[in-house]
């Protein structure tokens, strides 16, 4: 089983070494990896789709100061220190992309989402200060984004549970007009554990 | 069910159904259909994707009627026949069938050159002849195509496709036909390598486009003579084809566009022009040691006047006559290359490019007919 999966890994690679005329070849690499990730025993997650369209370390800073202005119209941000914004935005991206191995494509849309999720979140961080671009100073204010990210795992674990629950109950629903009885389940294996 | 039908007639009935039948199945994909009635017998085969039927019209209809057996057990007894020869008076002049309600009789007789005689008997299962689907006869033509052009087309362009490819293009699976202004345009592709053909069209005057399923195509191939008009009839998800005797049926592939592979043929920026024996003479050598486990790589180089083609194992060097200046890297699939230029019926070839990452471009040198593109393989 693992030789097998280890040759589909290669034959993978192999493969999208192959260009293709029209675009459409199917990426088995991914799925070959997932397979292979999962016999090892890791749960493997699609990634996260965002909805931003950040492309640049511009876009990020752009991103953050509308999100602001509009959450906070009278702390209105007149200016700003582009040069350092760029700084500490290009530290943060490249902080992300060692942090998880991801691309900068992928890095710069998560720091999107940080920036919405302490935007968001404000008044859990309990800042001293107005807020501006340098909380994502890496060297002094880490914590802030690494609390940003616990949260946006929260609520992605939340929403996938949320997900399962639904996908579970419509299965029911299809599949037998009886209950089966799952939620009755958990509770016994609760109470199993705890004797 | 009682008629008498030439030597002649059965022998090529059972030889070209050959193609559609599945000749090891038990069901009804391995039977054939036999219908006598009016002044022709009619056999026929279906195997759920191809259908053809045989009308023989040199027969004796004595009692019409219909029948199915089984294909594999017919063939070898029909075929074993000299048909009858008036030079040599000898052979088989027709074979007799002769059905009950459960059995099929064939029987022959035959001479030899010495004068003695012999006879023969087969005695046949019927089947149920309701089990083999009929297909709609064949109505109108909506366009003509020359046998030995329609085998030329396929040649240069089946190699192309992989009927089991899993991209996500089904079209991709068959070989499209395209009719535009003049012209007609064949066409195949595995996603990796594209080949076109083109035509003059003389015939019908009919634009768009139909995908033939790559069975189809296949079939079509092995039954063709040479330089025998092909009349095509096209109808819903049906395509037919008509000649002598017979009609091929198949299915085209509907529901799917075939991607628009034009521009990509006219997008380079350099070409030049090699002689097809040298091209060839230069690749043969590598068909040892291509390796399947690198997408059998070969690197196509063009580097002050010279031409280098390599791979990890191989390597040749040739001296050209090359514009200087004129430098260019790009790896192919070395299998493709081979069997792209083979294909290409011309002495001289070219070869368009632009850059390493993008497509190989070969062409008929005199005809710009035979238009083929590679795409290239990651370099590492």
């Amino acid at each position: 089983m693992k030789e097998d999966l280890v040759k589909d890994i290669k034959n993978a690679v192999i493969n999208s070494e192959q260009t293709d005329i029209f675009g459409s070849k199917n990426d088995t690499l991914e799925e070959a990896c997932s397979r292979y990730l999962m016999f090892k025993g890791y749960r493997v997650v699609s990634p996260k789709k965002f909805n931003y369209t950040i492309k640049k370390l511009d876009d990020l800073i752009h991103y953050f100061y509308s999100l602001h202005n509009n959450k906070h119209p009278e702390k209105f941000a007149s200016s700003m220190d582009l040069g350092r914004d760029r700084a500490t935005a290009k530290e943060l991206v490249e902080a992300r992309m060692i942090a998880t191995g991801v691309g900068r494509e992928y890095a710069l849309n998560e720091c999107g989402e940080i920036i919405k999720t302490i935007i968001d979140n404000e008044d859990k961080f309990k800042f001293k200060y107005n807020l501006s671009f340098s909380v994502f100073d890496q060297k002094k204010l880490k914590w802030i984004i690494d609390s940003a990210v616990q949260i946006i795992n929260k609520d992605f674990t939340l929403k996938e549970e949320e997900k399962a629950k639904i996908l579970r109950r419509k299965a029911i629903e299809l599949e037998d007009d009886e209950e089966l009885g799952f939620e009755d389940l958990d509770e016994l294996v609760a109470k199993l554990e705890e004797e | 069910m009682n008629f008498n039908v030439s030597t002649d007639s059965i022998q090529r009935a059972i030889k070209v159904l050959g193609v559609v039948v599945r000749a090891n199945a038990v069901d009804a994909t391995g039977r054939i259909l036999i219908e006598a009635k009016d002044n022709s017998v009619m056999f026929m085969a279906n195997n759920g994707a191809t259908a053809m039927s045989f009308v023989a019209n040199d027969v004796d209809i004595n009692e019409p009627g219909v029948v199915a057996i089984a294909y594999s057990k017919i063939k070898s007894f029909v075929s074993s026949f000299k048909p009858w020869s008036e030079e040599e008076g000898s052979g088989a002049k027709y074979f007799r069938f002769v059905s009950t309600e459960r059995v099929t009789t064939v029987e022959v007789d035959n001479l030899y050159s010495t004068g003695k005689s012999s006879t023969g008997e087969l005695k046949l299962a019927n089947s149920n002849p309701a089990l083999i689907a009929k297909f709609p006869e064949f109505e109108k033509i909506d366009f003509t195509l020359n046998s030995t052009i329609f085998r030329t087309a396929t040649n240069k362009v089946l190699y192309a496709i992989n009927p089991q490819t899993d991209y996500n293009q089904a079209a991709l699976q068959g070989m499209n036909i395209q009719f535009e202004d003049d012209s007609i345009f064949f066409a195949g592709s595995d996603g990796v390598v594209l080949s076109e053909y083109q035509i003059k069209n003389v015939s019908e005057r009919i634009e768009g486009n139909v995908i033939l399923q790559y069975d189809f195509v296949m079939g079509l191939r092995r039954l063709l003579a040479d330089d025998i008009p092909l009349l095509w009839e096209i109808n819903g998800n049906r395509v037919s084809v008509k000649f002598d005797e017979i009609v091929y049926t198949g299915r085209r592939i509907i529901g799917h566009e075939f991607p628009n592979y034009k521009p990509a043929l006219e997008d380079y920026t350099d070409y030049i022009n090699l002689s097809k024996e040298f091209l060839m003479g230069a690749l043969y050598p590598f068909v040892d040691v291509l390796e399947s486990e690198d997408n059998f790589r070969l690197t196509f180089e063009i580097k002050d006047k010279m031409l280098y083609i390599f791979n990890s194992q191989a390597r040749i060097e040739a001296e050209q006559d090359i514009t200087g200046g004129l430098n260019f890297s790009i790896d192919l699939n070395g299998k493709h290359m081979i069997q792209t230029i083979e294909a290409i019926k011309d002495d001289n070839i070219l070869v368009k490019f632009s850059n390493s990452q993008g497509f190989a471009i070969f062409d008929s040198s005199t005809f710009n007919d035979q238009k083929a593109l590679i795409s290239s393989i990651k370099k590492r």
